[in-house]
């Protein structure tokens, strides 16, 4: 078997280090995911200065001091994230299903919350 | 003196009699009023088929039943299909929805809902009362109903079923006051309690509680008559102690007073907890939402 040239060798060896560092980017349903996570992360806190970034906005938006409030007079926590994936009438929003539970009870039946694409964020509608 | 006792104990009879009174005027049997488009239906051995349109909005829709009493539905509207194949004789439906165009998943959305409670009020103005529309027309009634008010958080695809061993708690009797189903009330046939459940302690705490008198026998503007105090006030009351309410056929599956007469426990817990401090989709009330599908769907009419 022949060596390797030197070019190569650089060749394999920039091969090498372009796969270390390669990483899957980020998907849609991973990033609506983690909106809905850290939403609910800081929701017991009610600080709607860490909140409102990951709430929808608009013309049709509820104010995030109501939101917060309603959801924390319920009590409404997140248990687990089941799934995530595309509105089939809009690829700009994504259906993450989720166990809730509420007043301390897990609800009986799975929730779908809608995680859109305003810009280049993802935002929870409430 | 006898005369002045008497003449006393009439004024409290009259002042207990007045005190509460009547909400308004008693409603009146007709389907919902004020839905907009133009419903173009067919009937023939095939079933009933047809369009309803509201400006730009087209919904298509079918029904026809498959083998004895089992009824597929088809309701399309807004790039999104709706399906349910309803088997009546046992009580268990497989309901669906899915975008059109791809057959993947989908959501409820508020104009999706507004057009079909349009598309629903067409449909009880057009269809007679009952049985009396044929069956195929009934379930697509009683179906479009239900997807009329289905929370965006509830998931489409569904296998509904009644609870076994329960069937339907039927709330018929409570319906009526003065012995009818509609028409004023001279005097009230109280239903204790509609209830639902959030953080406030669940369904015995008195805040998730009404005191309803259900029925077709008043009708106002906003969600129902509740009392303050010793006036009857339009609009909703937002997680009062059990409050007496009337009005906007409270109790009856489906919205308002559709072209169906059904009065069940599950009905009048979902419409306490929409008309209590709750949106007609909100989420917290998605449980008592899915428990009324199989009253909607297959409970029998009252009368």
């Amino acid at each position: 078997m022949r060596s390797l040239s030197r070019w190569e060798r650089d060749l394999l060896l920039v091969g090498v280090v372009l796969l270390a560092g390669c990483r899957p980017a980020v998907t849609r349903t991973e990033e609506a995911t983690d909106v809905v996570r850290r939403f609910f992360a800081a929701l017991p806190e009610g600080n709607c200065d860490q909140l409102a970034p990951l709430l929808v906005t608009g013309a049709d938006a509820q104010p995030c001091a109501a939101v917060v409030a309603e959801l924390n007079r319920h009590a409404v926590r997140l248990l687990e994230v089941e799934s995530a994936q595309e509105d089939g009438r809009n690829p700009d929003a994504i259906l993450v299903r989720a166990r809730l539970a509420q007043g301390g009870v897990p609800r009986a039946n799975a929730s779908i919350l809608r995680v859109e694409r305003q810009g280049s964020t993802w935002r929870l509608r409430p | 003196m006898l005369r002045t006792l008497a003449a006393v104990a009439a004024a409290a009879l009259v002042a207990c009699g007045s005190q509460q009174g009547a909400p308004g005027e008693p409603g009146t049997e007709t389907g919902d009023e004020g839905a907009s488009g133009q419903l173009a239906l067919t009937r023939d051995a095939g079933g009933v088929r047809g369009t309803f349109t509201r400006g730009a909005d087209v919904v298509a829709f079918s029904s026809r039943q498959v083998e004895a009493g089992v009824f597929e539905l088809e309701v399309r509207l807004s790039g999104m299909t709706l399906t349910a194949l309803l088997d009546a004789d046992n009580g268990v439906s497989t309901l669906d929805g899915f975008a059109s165009e791809s057959g993947t998943d989908t959501q409820m959305l508020d104009a999706d809902r507004a057009l079909l409670g349009d598309f629903y009020g067409a449909l009880n103005a057009e269809l007679p009362a009952g049985a009396a529309a044929g069956d195929e027309a009934r379930y697509l009634r009683r179906a479009v109903g239900q997807w009329a008010q289905h929370p965006s958080s509830v998931e489409l695809p569904r296998l509904v079923m009644g609870e076994q061993g329960r069937g339907y708690t039927m709330l018929c009797s409570y319906a009526k006051c003065g012995g009818n189903f509609t028409g004023g009330c001279s005097s009230y046939n109280w239903y204790s309690y509609a209830k639902h459940d959030c953080q406030h302690g669940g369904f015995s705490a008195t805040i998730n509680q009404q005191i309803a008198q259900l029925g077709n026998h008043y009708s106002c503007s906003g969600d129902e008559y509740y009392l303050s105090g010793s006036t009857w006030v339009c609009g909703e009351p937002d997680h009062w102690s059990r409050p007496k309410v009337v009005g906007n056929c409270f109790g009856r599956c489906g919205g308002g007073c559709g072209g169906d007469t059904q009065y069940t426990l599950d009905a009048t817990n979902h419409d306490g907890c929409v008309r209590n401090g709750h949106a007609l989709a909100s989420a917290y009330c998605d449980d008592q939402f899915v428990s009324a599908t199989d009253d909607e769907l297959f409970a029998p009419d009252c009368y």
